[in-house]
Formats: C-alpha cells, structure tokens, sequence
C-alpha cells in the first residue's frame, strides 16, 4: 500500500492521525499547525500578551506545562512577543509525587533558560499535603490543595513581579470543566471558565494559551518533540466528580472527535441572566492576610486556622466571617502584597528572592 | 494536574467532590413521604410514593407549567385557570410517555373544548375551557427508523380524545405541496409561496455543500431522498437532522392550521437535561437558551400568515420516570424508543453508542442514581443562560432556523486548522458560475452547530467532483428557502444602486 501524503504539504509522508481533525499530516507539519493554533489563540483580538510583560509559566513538570514551557518560548522568540517568562512552580510537600515531578521542572528550567521560583506550601502555610491528609483524611484533602495551590500561585507570581500566569489548561480541561459546572449548577464559574483570560480585582491575570489545544495532540507534540515529563496520577487523587465529566467526555470524544471543541464553543456562547450576576457575592480583601476574598477570611485562612486548631474534616466548615483574629500561637498566612515591577539585570540573576538562574539557554529545536 | 486541581483552578469548598447524596433520616421506607399513611407504590426521586399522592403532585406541577404564560400578567396565583384563548391549540403527539401523559393530563383537568363554542355552567361547578378546540399532529418517523407505523394509532388516541388530527412523515420536508395540501385540507387559502424549489445537495465525504438548480431526481421518491441524506452524514449528526426535521414539521403544521395559538410539546425534565447537555456538546450553546425557553414564538417558514404561534412545554417539571409510572397507572400505551441512531434502540452502551444524545441520556440516568438532583440541577442551569442575540433576527440559520451565528465558520476554522496557507493547495471546488447556473455555499449562513452537523468527521482530501461518482444527498426544501431570504441576489443588489447606473 503506497504511504498517504501528509494532507497539508501534500510532499512528505503522513504520519500521524491528528485528533482534532483527522488529518493526516507529517511530522512538520503537525508541529507548524499545532503552533500556529497556540500563536492564533495568543494573538486573538487585542492578544493575551502586551510587550514587556513578565510573564509566570506555572510549572508543574506535568507534560501540558512542559510543553507549555517548550512552545511559549519557542513563540516568543519566533513571533516577537518581547516577554519575560520565568517558571513557577508549587511544592505541595507529597513524598514521592511532587518532589520527583519537580525535578522535572528544573530539567526545564536548564532546557529553557527561564528563571525558576519554587514556592511551598510549609514555607507559605507551615503545611505539607502529608501532614494535611494525616490530619483531616483522604476525603476533602483536594479542597485544601486547590484553595492553598492558588494562592500560592498568585503569592508566588507576586514575589516575582509578574503581570501575568499562564497554566497548561488545555480544550480537554476547559471542556471538562464546561460540563462540570453545568451539571454542578456553578453558573458563576460557567460564566467565565471559557475565557482565554481571568482577572478579579487585585488579583494577577491568568491566561490559557492551551485553551483549543486537545490533550492527545499535546502529549503527541511531546513525544515527536522528545521532551520530558512526569505523569503521574497525585497519589491523594480521590474519586473526585471531576472523572464523571472526563469519562463522559472521553466517550463523546470517541464518536465526535470535535466534542470538545464544540463544547467550548458552546460554552463561549453562554451568557448568564442578568439577576443572576447581581446576585454573587462583592470581592473584597481578607482582614487577616490581604488575598482577595468573597468574606471577611479568605479560604485559605478559614481552612489554616482549622488545620492550626487540631480540626479533622471539621476545618473545611470553618467559618468565613465574624473574629478575623487569628487565635494566639496560630501560624497566619503572611500579608499578600502585589510587588510593582522591578527592572532585573540578567547579570545579577533577578532581583526577587528565591529565582534559580538558568544555569545556560538551549536553542529551542 | 491529574487531579484535576490545576494550578489556577479557583477551588473552594465543594468544587472537586459532588456534594455527596444526602442520608434520609430512617423512616418506614414502606410508607409514602407525603401522607406518611398509605403503602409507598414506586420510588421518585428517592421517595417512596403513593398512588393517591401521585397524580395530585404531577397535576400540580403540571398546571403551574401551563397555566403561568397563557395568564394575564397580573394573575399571580400560580394555579389560577387561564382565560379561555383566542385560537386553538395544537398538540404534538410523539407515542412517548411525556406527550400521552401531557394530553391525557389536559383532558383530564377539561383544558380543551369540543369546538362547538359551548360555555361551561359554573353555576353546576363546571370549569371554562382553556382553547375552544385542540387538534393533535403527530411526525411518522418509521419509514426511516424501521420502527412500526404508529399514525393510525395517534389518529384513533386524538378522535378518542375529541381531537383533530394531523399527521406528516418524516420525508415530507421534500414535498413541495405539503403546506399547500395541509392548507387546503383545513379550507384554508392556499399559499403564495409558489417558488419553484432550488435543490440544495451535501457531498458530505468531501465537507461540501453548495446549490444548483439542477432538476434532476424530481422522480426520486422522497423517502429514499432523506435516506440517502442520513446515510451520507456522519452517525452521530442523524439524531441532529431528524430533531431538526421534527421542529421544522411542527412549526409547519402550527402555521398552515387555522388559528393555532399554542403549540405543546411533552417535553419532560429528563429530556430537557439531556438536551442541555447533548447541544452542548454540538456546539449549539448560541441558540441553547431559545431552545430552552419557557415559551417561544415560533417562525413561520414562509411569508404567508405571520401570526405569532407561542410553543409551550408544560411537563418540563415532571421527570420522564413520573411521565412513565404515570401513563402505566392510567393504562396508556407508550413507546419511549426513538432509534433516530442507525435505527438501534436507545440500548446501546458505551463505545457502542453513536449518537451524542444516547450517550447523553445513560450519563445523566446513571448520574441521577448517586445523584439524584442532576436533572433538575442541569435544567436550573440552563433556566439561567439568556440569548445574547437578537431573537427577533431575520437573519436565520437555514438549516435549525434560529438566529444566525456571528462568525461561526471564523471560527471553526481559526481553532481547527486544515491548512496551512503557505502550504496547502487551494480547495477545490466548483467556482461560482453566474447568473444562470449559479453554484453558492451554504457554510457562510449557517450556525455552528449545523455547519458541524453536515462536516465530516475527517477532513479527507477534496476531489474535483468529476473524478468521483457519489451520490449527492439533498438537504430538504426549507433549507432552500431560509438561505434564499438570506442571500442579496444581483437582481436586489441592482435595485438598490439602479438610480446610479449610467
């Protein structure tokens, strides 16, 4: 049987199937539409990205970061861009998961030549995740993860003066997510988990340039790429609700390989009723560490002073409002300060503390 | 993150893990939750229930459904009895438990009168009809599906219940006299419409579609046209094609009927979620929302009668498992299989499945036994999205006949390359001859669901079309129709510039 033409050059021979659309396509090629698709997402309408920004990766050494790393600074060099980008990565303190995909983080930073922070959550909270899931079980540690992931996301991003995080949520995850808050209710986060970029107030803008890119072509692009990364499940991952959505869309997947992207189109298409939005909760800053917050406490520190109190599952119910005094000998999570921009000379490797310097920059292949 | 716990998911309490099943506080699981007396018949919603609590529970929700948009506005109590309607009402029949439980329930309560304009004596404790007359229409899908004809069935149900009855096939929507023989069987005036239909083909393998004015095929029997059509496309789009058919059949027969006011449709909860996310999952998010909607005026297909026909759905409280249990206690026959799937009941499973809607309808059945809010949860949501267009466009999508979608061919294709410009050849395709034999596109009008129901699945490599000997499917005459009120011919656009022609 005669090998089939790559359907885009009609010269060098197919080699793969892509997921998204079917075509057949060469090795080149797929890695030129699969860019393409990236830098059409980042350069939509008025763009993601201004000139000059600083810009955090969040680095989880998992492959859609690892790519995202790989791609974003392939772009940037070729198209101009004119950003800083730095990697930043969260250290939940789980033995034996994140401490080897972290690793992994660093093998980027040496690849990339970004400069990498690593911040923890015993630095940041006085908890790992073991000593957490010790404490309050195996059922609710991932509402601690997430609510503690995030802030440290945006403390993190802080430290660094950086206008602006990008995470590797690609088309699956947003799909995913489309269907989740559906099926959960969650009209707020309908409203706005399909949009390229979120910003609340005070907070640091977080974009997806994954955002129509399928979770089969990343891990393709890797591997014709030969990067590498870590993959492997979290060892506290519960049968979270989540997986009732990704079987779900695994399965429409199978028979509409365009689901996913039908779903986020769809998504973009909802529009809330306007008695709807008027009835969420006003943002405001938390009394006790300055994070944005729906309460008087943020979550994070509701749920801290649970942990500090000796509480089990019990500290997920601590309340939001009322004494916003942290009780005497509990560990508080320090202020929240956005830094402005400060001007770093490459020489003397940043000027945040706690950046790792790049120890030489690769030519991205 | 392979929880699911990205960095940047904004999770709160309750996010990650469904709120778990609430534990019921021991009780006589024997005994209805209602009256706590009677032996519980049948579990609803984790209830134990009674006959005697049922049907009242469902009436209720019922009449609150149907009664709320035919009040005037400044009747508050929701179970307040409509005032009587200026036109009639049409019923749509499909068999299935929702549509049989709705029409047994409006005879039931007295809604529909026998057209002989008789008033009731409330002096004896009688209640005014709601419409002076009803008639039912039912869409015979069999011919396609392989199921048994059911129209003799529907026809003996409507005249037993002292209704008119209407019954259309499937295959209609390539019969060009059709609203003229629905018109001229109610004695109504015959259409103007007298346009001599353009027959708009699908070469689907080859993500094409255009239109000619070629007559061929005028003797091809109509039923083997919409086969054709449904075999062409790709499995998952037929379910898509054959609702789309059945809304454009409705709408026909509201508008060619005289003086239809109300269209009603058995639409039960259950089916309402999955719609929600099965249109989702087409892509169908812009026109969700009207689709969804409490009441919607529905478009007339051609120009003649415009009057306004408000579509109604009153079992959209009531769960297709109460419509079931219903329509079993009061003895009525149902069939609640559709096989719009390759004419397989809705059985399959899993990989199986070639039908979103399918896969759809087990997600949320097998959802709602550990969760049993999901129904009414996903329709909560789906109550709460509004259309950001304009409904009252003229601008249709030809093939759904809703609102045209801004820029949906933009942009599938800027998400989802199939070529590169510096690369990739042109596609070819038959370049637009004009003014006789005019070839035009049909993507540009249509909305993004149904630019997705009529792509393949793979972009394959085009073909000139005379090195090819497919057969051409034809898209059913509305299509025609809506993309001609869409389209500024060059005999328009000369009107508009003639006084500066030289």
């Amino acid at each position: 049987m005669a090998p089939t033409p790559c359907q885009l050059c009609h010269t060098a021979r197919a080699l793969v199937k892509r997921p998204k659309t079917g075509q057949q396509v060469c090795k080149t090629c797929f890695f030129e539409v699969f860019e393409t698709e990236v830098h059409n997402t980042i350069v939509e309408g008025n763009g993601i990205f201004r000139r000059g920004e600083r810009v955090a990766i969040g680095a989880s050494g998992g492959k859609d970061s690892t790519v995202l790393a790989h791609v974003l600074t392939m772009l940037n060099h070729r198209y101009d861009y004119g950003l800083d980008l730095f990697l930043l990565s969260i250290d939940e303190g789980i033995t034996g998961y994140r401490d080897d995909s972290l690793e992994t983080v660093k093998q980027n930073q040496v690849e990339y030549g970004l400069p990498l922070k690593i911040l923890s959550y015993n630095d940041l909270y006085g908890w790992t995740m073991d000593r957490i899931v010790e404490q309050v079980g195996r059922r609710n540690n991932c509402t601690f993860c997430g609510v503690f992931r995030r802030q440290a996301l945006d403390r993190g991003a802080a430290q660094l003066a950086v206008d602006h995080i990008v995470t590797g949520h690609n088309a699956d995850d947003i799909a995913e997510t489309v269907l989740m808050n559906i099926m959960r209710g969650d009209v707020a986060r309908l409203g706005r988990c399909t949009a390229v970029t979120t910003q609340s107030e005070d907070t640091i803008k977080r974009s997806k340039p994954f955002k129509y890119a399928y979770e089969k072509e990343i891990v393709m692009y890797a591997y014709f790429k030969k990067l590498t990364y870590f993959s492997t499940e979290c060892i506290y991952s519960p049968d979270a609700y989540r997986g009732h959505a990704r079987v779900f869309l695994k399965d429409l997947e199978a028979i509409r390989p365009s689901a996913i992207i039908d779903i986020i189109h769809s998504g973009e298409s909802f529009v809330l009723d306007q008695n709807t939005q008027k009835g969420m909760k006003a943002m405001q800053t938390c009394l006790r560490c300055g994070y944005m917050s729906s309460n008087d406490l943020c979550k994070a520190c509701a749920l801290l002073q649970g942990l500090e109190s000796g509480m089990d599952r019990s500290a997920l119910h601590q309340k939001q409002g009322g004494d916003t005094a942290a009780p005497s000998g509990h560990r508080t999570i320090p202020k929240y300060e956005r830094h402005a921009h400060v001007p770093v000379s490459a020489e003397a490797g940043g000027g945040a503390e706690g950046i790792d310097t790049p120890l030489k920059a690769l030519a991205i292949s | 993150m392979s929880c699911g716990n990205g960095p940047g998911n904004t999770a709160e309490e309750g996010e990650v893990l469904m709120p778990k099943r609430r534990i019921l506080p021991r009780t006589d699981p024997k005994s209805c939750f209602r009256c706590h007396t009677a032996r519980g018949a049948f579990i609803l919603r984790s209830q134990p229930h009674c006959k005697d609590c049922f049907f009242p529970s469902v009436q209720l929700r019922f009449t609150r459904r149907i009664y709320q948009p035919l009040r005037p506005p400044t009747v508050r109590k929701n179970v307040t009895r409509p005032p009587i309607q200026d036109g009639q009402v049409l019923v749509a029949l499909s068999g299935g438990a929702g549509s049989m439980a709705m029409l047994d329930q409006m005879t039931d309560l007295g809604l529909i009168g026998s057209g002989d304009g008789a008033r009731a004596d409330k002096t004896k404790g009688e209640k005014e009809v709601v419409w002076e007359s009803g008639t039912v229409v039912y869409v015979e899908f069999a011919w396609v599906t392989g199921m048994s004809a059911r129209m003799e069935e529907m026809e003996e149900v409507a005249k037993s219940q002292g209704l008119g009855f209407v019954g259309v096939r499937a295959e209609d929507v390539y019969d060009e006299g059709l609203e003229r023989r629905l018109r001229g069987k109610c004695g109504q005036g015959q259409s103007s419409d007298t346009h001599t239909y353009r027959q708009w083909h699908v070469i689907p393998t080859r993500a094409d579609f255009s239109g000619s004015s070629s007559s061929s095929n005028t003797s091809q029997d109509n039923l083997t046209r919409l086969r054709t059509l449904l075999s062409s496309l790709p499995p998952t789009s037929r379910p898509s094609l054959l609702q789309l058919i059945l809304d454009h059949l409705l709408t026909l027969v509201a508008h060619s009927l005289p003086n239809v006011s109300q269209l009603l449709l058995g639409e039960t909860s259950t089916r309402e979620a999955q719609r929600v996310i099965s249109a989702t999952a087409s892509g169908r998010g812009w026109a969700l929302p009207l689709e969804l909607a409490n009441t919607l005026s529905l478009r007339p297909s051609s120009t003649v009668d415009p009057s306004p026909i408000i579509r109604l759905k009153p079992m959209k409280d009531i769960s297709l498992k109460e419509a079931a249990v219903y329509c079993h206690l009061r003895r009525l026959p149902t069939v609640n299989q559709r096989r719009w799937v390759d004419g397989r009941s809705s059985g399959g499973r899993g990989k199986g499945s070639t039908s979103l809607e399918m896969l759809t309808e087990q997600f949320i059945l097998g959802l709602s036994v550990t969760h049993p809010s999901t129904v009414s949860t996903i329709n909560k949501t789906g109550d709460k999205l509004v259309f950001s267009g304009n409904a009252q466009s003229a601008e249709l999508c030809p093939l759904c006949q809703m609102p045209a979608e801004p820029s949906a061919q933009a942009w599938k294709s800027r998400t989802a390359l199939t070529s590169l410009p510096d690369k990739t050849e042109p596609i070819h395709r038959a370049e637009p001859v004009v003014p006789e034999q005019q070839d035009s596109t049909l993507e540009p009008l249509l909305c993004y669901a149904c630019l997705t129901t009529l792509t393949p699945h793979t972009h394959t490599a085009k073909k000139p079309p005379a090195e090819d000997g497919e057969t051409e499917a034809e898209l059913p005459l509305w299509v025609e129709q809506r993309a001609r009120h869409r389209r500024v011919g060059p005999e328009e656009m000369r009107k508009d510039i003639q006084e500066f022609l030289l």
